[in-house]
């Protein structure tokens, strides 16, 4: 082995080494990336949550109470509330809005009442889960107090009437008329028991 | 590369390196590969299995739908033929035959000796199989094989499933593995693996293509993980991401499904792009027209591929802005699409053209291909998509873009490398039998689609009105004729492998490129010292 | 000779179907400004894709028509020009503009749900959809009503296929013409889409969740559609029938279906004191079966499992109780295919089908099912639903008879004609629902009038009967309120004189004021 040689093998090794280090770099980045992108597909949960919150993307409303705080009515303009109900599968309940809809100023403030009723030999827990249309008009309407922020039990054959207080946004967009508000009622018992 | 120190254990790597040198024989060579031309081929032969057990359930698609009323299967039996076609199309033919053709080219192409990560590669082709297997076990099951469509829409795939949930998500994940590792290769191999002299915007297409799709694959393979995760959960073990009972939405899956799902489509077709840019220019004699801006177009592409994925779901009750947004976007990846097919008529014109079987096939993919652009165009205008949403209309869509798209290039790539992969040249007159055969087969399957859907015939039903029987016979017609066709390309491609004559170092005249600079068949290793560029 | 005809058959196959209906190539125009709209948008599109078409296709014959290596072409070496690189990437910027124009406007229109006159609950299940009229108290399912054996052709018989083959339905959803008719649409289980061709609109069925889409349809008609997203087995078994009437037709199809209403409550109320032969269940039970059970449990009772459980010798079907299997069927089962029935069908309707199921196929337990076991079941009390039934007829007199009220002229005296006349129009809307067209009543809810003391006796006390209603009985309302005093003149003369009461007896309006004065 010449001196060249052995001179040319070692800078072969050399290069082999700097060449399997930066492979290594490359695929540790590429490994991030994907273990990024995993957990980003888990995140698109909660950020879509959020971005519905904010642009009402699919309708839903807020879970939480809003407190009414609003200063002015304005009468000029007048909104339909329409309400809703459908009962799921397998939930042997009669559900039913007392009133099919209610005509409210905007920052006005208005109570519903609706009517549940367990017409089953045993005991259920039912969830209402809202969904408002048109989807952009959710984000202004407040709901104050809602039996769908909580679960509602009944016992067989129980009945009960249950408040919704809510207003409307003084900021709805003028196109905005008509309001439609529906409820679902799901069986949750299993979930509730475990 | 400046570094100059140097030690024992570096020298001992790099004879590591060299392990898979010895050709071992049997089933074992298969097995224990780590050679790129060996899992190219395995991945080529697996992919062409797929491809006709896939189309065999077309085909029980097309007998069944071939004229009004329930003949031959049950509606849920359809459903299942329907779901498992398209996931064994997709991740089972389609993509595994991009990956073949990336293993056995991308190392040629680059002048490297194997792919960067030989051992992973093995492992990336190996677990497909089983992949498959669980999926198509589902078949033998109680429950039968997963029913809801490829797409999977909770919460017909969570609550309201037949129980081959678990069969299918284990499935998607196993090939989702086996896709971002053959990605992580590919990237790997084209940042590290480059002869000297080979800069990035000297770089073949080909290789341009299969590098940014592995980057699409790499970025939203672990998005559908993560939402075959959540559907396993929710089925199984009482989370509720897709169910409006516990605080989930429906209409979210859609939203993670398709935000893997849009990139995914192009994961399909920006091979075929790198393909085509292969083949037009060699049987053209002239390069390639605009290299750069097609390298731009294929990037730009898949950039957009990230913020349209919503276009498929215009009918959910999405608000305007949103419908504005979408469409806009999807409106424009006609633009950079646009200047690919401007490119390669550009390429073809003025040059000297022959019409080889694999010119032939690129010819047809361009025009073929860019009708499936037109109807994706027609797809994008939102008002419209109301109309044509989950009709035949995009049946026809997305056939014309997957078949005569993804499918014809992968057979233009087959036909361009085979003598190189073989030694011998294909049967000419066979090869041209296959296109004439396939090319207007595939056209009466796919092209009545269009006016079914127009006329109203929704997509994903086992029979239908009566108006619609005329259109769907000569549709069921084409698709057999099809899949006979196809067996053409069987028989041509192991009459290929046994013998014929001798192919050439460089059969085709106008080729370009490393692949052409190696004898034929290619030999077991090649570059095992680097070519020099230019 | 085999093959022949084999061939023969087959070619007699291929041009046999040209004796069905004809499909048009094209979209359909549609019947509203909107279809109409899009349509347009659509043709626009078509003719600028195919333009573009002419032109790159045009160019790529041309090369290979003239620039072919056989012809001896000699290649050219340009390959690039960033000139017209640029060229063709702007034009298809600026085409992009222009159709992305109408569609916007198109677009925008669509989504302006606002200032609905009508407002239509659509919700999805699997495989039925359901209306509810917003403000009628009108709501029903619409379910496909192509009869099984034109499509079951597995076993290679095959019934004719009718003209509407699997897009007819029971009960086809029904609106005016020149009305805003909103939609409001959901589903029960899985996502369906709700997709009438003729007016454009196609909107997904979310559970737990509501969309809107709307129409206004200038031309009466009759509209089909499909379900447009895969929900599960007969996701291509559940069309939608739209019937579009002039808005007088339209009033005239509301008070029909106020009396269909009235008259199924008072049957429901009727079939509880009713015992039906165990014959008499097992038919009605099997005829209801093979319309809403058999898609997933099959005509054999087998089942499709797992999805669908056998019920052939099944546990809830034979040993278990009868009240469960009751309220399996009434109430569903969640997170399963199986629906709530009590909504669809009626208290015997169950009754029957529940029989049926627990004696066919072998699962012989003898037993029979009756509508007050399943009233029993389902919660509501039978004096609520006699209520119930009472509120209705209420309702639909008050709809109807109101409307037509004529200026009275109480001291007129009619003819035993034009009595009998009046009163069976009255007599159709506020009493038949209960006592029947034929006066033979519902027993024991509602009695015969045909043949009846009180029909016959003194007619003191049938007035008396019909202005204040029944003390004992609380199904008998009391009508002073609801009718004129002219229209229980004749409707009592009606009751006596029909059905062969022949009492001859006349009671005029003065009569009525005398009798309601008491």
């Amino acid at each position: 082995m010449t001196n060249g040689e052995s001179q040319n093998k070692l800078s072969k090794q050399a290069q082999a080494k700097t060449h399997d280090a930066s492979v290594k770099k490359t695929v540790k980045k590429l490994m991030l990336i994907v273990f990024g992108m995993f957990g980003f597909g888990f995140a698109l949960v909660p950020l879509y949550d959020v971005f519905c919150d904010i642009t009402g993307l699919n309708g839903k409303t807020s879970n939480v109470a809003a407190s009414y705080n609003v200063k002015s009515i304005d009468t000029e303009r007048t909104i339909t509330v329409q309400f809703l109900t459908r009962t799921a599968k397998g939930i042997p309940w009669k559900f039913e809005p007392m009133v099919n809809e209610v005509k409210v100023h905007p920052g006005e403030r208005k109570t519903v009442i609706f009517y549940a009723k367990n017409e089953s030999t045993s005991d259920i827990v039912g969830q209402a889960v809202p969904s408002v249309s048109p989807g952009r008009a959710a984000v202004y309407f407040q709901k104050i107090e809602c039996f769908c922020f909580n679960s509602q039990p009944l016992k067989a054959s129980e009945d009960v009437e249950m408040g919704l207080q809510f207003y409307v946004d003084l900021d709805i967009p003028d196109d905005v008329s008509t309001i439609t508000l529906s409820y679902t009622l799901y069986d949750i018992t299993s979930s509730v028991d475990s | 590369m400046t570094t100059d120190v140097i030690d024992d254990q570096s020298e001992h790597d790099s004879h590591d390196g060299e392990h898979h040198d010895h050709k071992m024989t049997g089933i074992k060579r298969w097995l224990y590969t780590t050679n790129h031309k060996d899992i190219g081929s395995m991945y080529l032969w697996f992919s062409f299995i797929m491809f006709l057990t896939g189309g065999a359930m077309a085909l029980v698609i097309r007998a069944e739908l071939f004229q009004p009323g329930l003949q031959i299967i049950e509606p849920d039996f359809f459903n299942q033929m329907t779901t498992v076609h398209g996931l064994i199309m997709v991740f089972g033919a389609i993509m595994p035959a991009f990956t073949g053709l990336a293993n056995w080219m991308l190392p040629m192409m680059v002048g490297a000796p194997d792919m960067a990560l030989p051992r992973l590669n093995n492992w990336s082709f190996w677990i497909l199989p089983f992949a498959f297997a669980i999926l198509l076990s589902s078949f033998f099951m109680e429950s039968g094989a997963p029913n809801f469509g490829w797409t999977f829409y909770a919460p017909l795939s969570t609550t309201y499933s037949n129980g081959s949930t678990a069969f299918f998500v284990f499935a998607v994940h196993i090939m989702g593995i086996s896709s971002i590792m053959g990605a992580i290769n590919i990237v790997v191999t084209i940042m590290n693996m480059r002869a000297p002299g080979m800069t990035y915007m000297k770089m073949p297409l080909f290789v341009w293509t299969f590098f940014i799709t592995a980057y699409l694959l790499i970025a939203v393979m672990p998005v559908l993980a993560g939402t075959v995760t959540m559907v396993l959960t929710d089925t199984y073990f009482g989370t509720s991401f897709f169910d409006a009972a516990g605080g989930g939405d429906p209409v979210m899956f859609q939203h993670i499904f398709w935000f893997f799902g849009h990139p995914e489509v192009y994961i399909m077709i920006l091979p075929a792009f790198g393909i085509v840019s292969t083949t037009i220019p060699a049987f053209s004699r002239k390069p390639l027209f605009g290299y750069s801006s097609m390298v731009y177009a294929t990037a730009s592409i898949a950039f957009l591929s990230f913020i349209v994925w919503a276009h498929h779901m215009f009918t959910t009750g999405m608000p305007l802005f949103g419908e504005l947004f979408f469409m806009y976007c999807t409106m424009l990846i006609a633009v950079p699409t646009g200047v690919k097919v401007f490119n390669w008529a550009a390429t073809m014109w003025r040059g000297s053209i022959s019409f080889e079987t694999p010119m032939l096939f690129s010819i047809a993919f361009v025009i073929l291909f860019t009708i499936g652009g037109f109807s994706g165009l027609m797809l994008a205008m939102t008002p419209a998509d109301f109309q044509y949403h989950d009709t035949y209309f995009v049946v026809a869509h997305f056939h014309y873009v997957l078949v005569t798209g993804a499918l014809f290039s992968i057979f233009a790539g087959a036909y361009y490398w085979l003598p190189k992969w073989t030694g011998y040249m294909y049967n000419d007159t066979l090869s041209k039998w296959h296109f004439w055969c396939s090319l207007i087969s595939v056209n009466l399957l796919f092209f009545p689609m269009h006016f079914l859907g127009l006329a109203g015939m929704p997509r994903r039903i086992p029979d239908y009105a009566l108006q619609f029987a005329d259109f769907n016979k000569w549709v069921s017609i084409g698709g057999f004729a099809f899949g006979i066709s196809q067996l053409i390309f069987l028989v041509l491609v192991i009459k290929c492998i046994r013998g014929g004559e001798k192919a050439p170092m460089k059969p085709w005249d106008g080729a370009e490129g490393l692949e052409w600079t190696v004898p034929s068949p290619a030999p077991y290793h090649t570059f095992t010292t680097p070519p020099k560029i230019d | 000779m085999k093959r022949r005809n084999l061939g023969l058959l087959l070619l007699g196959g291929l041009l046999s179907s040209s004796v069905w209906a004809d499909m048009s190539l094209n979209l359909t125009k549609g019947v509203t400004e909107v279809s109409r709209d899009v349509y347009d948008l659509h043709m626009l599109v078509l003719y600028i894709c195919t333009g573009i078409g002419i032109v790159v296709f045009g160019a790529m014959f041309w090369s290979m028509v003239f620039h072919r290596k056989s012809k001896g072409f000699k290649p050219a070496t340009f390959h690039e020009s960033t000139k017209v690189e640029i060229l063709w990437t702007a034009i298809p910027v600026v085409i992009l503009i222009a159709m992305a124009f109408p569609a916007t406007i198109t677009l925008i229109d669509m989504e302006n749900n606002d200032d609905a006159d009508l407002t239509i609950q659509v919700t999805g299940s699997q495989w039925k959809w359901h209306y509810k009229y917003f403000d009628q108290d009108l709501e029903f399912y619409s379910v496909l009503s192509t009869p099984r054996e034109q499509y079951e052709n597995q076993d290679g018989t095959s019934a004719e296929k009718g003209e509407h083959y699997l897009l007819e339905v029971d009960r086809p959803l029904v609106i005016p013409t020149n009305k805003k008719v909103r939609f409001v649409i959901t589903s029960d289980d899985v996502i369906h889409a709700w997709w009438v061709p003729a007016f454009a609109v196609k909107q997904d069925a979310n559970p737990g969740f509501i969309n809107e889409a709307w129409t206004k349809v200038d031309e009466p008609g009759v509209y089909r559609g499909q379900c447009a997203e895969l929900c599960g087995k007969d996701h291509g078994f559940m069309p939608i029938v739209v019937e579009v009437k002039s808005e007088a037709d339209y009033a005239i199809w509301l008070d029909e279906q106020k009396q269909m209403k009235a008259n199924a409550a008072a049957a429901e109320a009727a079939s509880l004191n009713a015992s039906a032969s165990m014959d008499e269940l097992m038919q009605l039970g099997e005829t209801t079966y093979t319309a809403y059970c058999a898609a997933c449990h099959q005509v054999s009772g087998q089942g499709l499992p797992p999805a669908f459980p056998a019920l052939k010798g099944s546990a809830i079907a034979t040993t278990g109780p009868a009240s469960a299997h009751i309220d399996i069927v009434v109430n569903g089962k969640a997170g399963t295919g199986m629906q709530a029935y009590g909504k669809q069908l009626s208290l015997k309707e169950i009754a029957a089908v529940v029989t049926y199921e627990r004696n066919a196929w072998g699962n012989n337990t003898g037993e029979a099912v009756q509508a007050a076991d399943v009233q029993a079941v389902s919660g509501a009390s039978t004096s609520d639903m006699v209520e119930q039934a009472v509120e209705e007829v209420k309702e639909q007199v008050a709809a109807t008879v109101a409307k037509v009220t004529p200026e009275e002229d109480l001291s007129k005296v009619y003819s035993q004609d034009e009595l009998m006349a009046l009163g069976e129009d009255v007599y159709m809307t506020a009493c038949a629902a209960c006592h029947q067209a034929t006066g033979e009543g519902m027993a024991p809810v509602f009695p015969a009038l045909k043949g009846s003391v009180i029909a016959a006796g003194d007619v003191a006390v049938h007035l008396d009967m019909v202005l204040n209603g029944s003390k004992k009985n609380p199904a008998m309302a009391a009508f002073a309120g609801q009718l004129t005093k002219t229209q229980i003149a004749a409707v009592v003369t009606y009751e006596r004189n029909a059905w062969g009461n022949n009492t001859g007896d006349l009671v005029q309006p003065a009569a009525v004021v005398a009798a309601s004065a008491k």
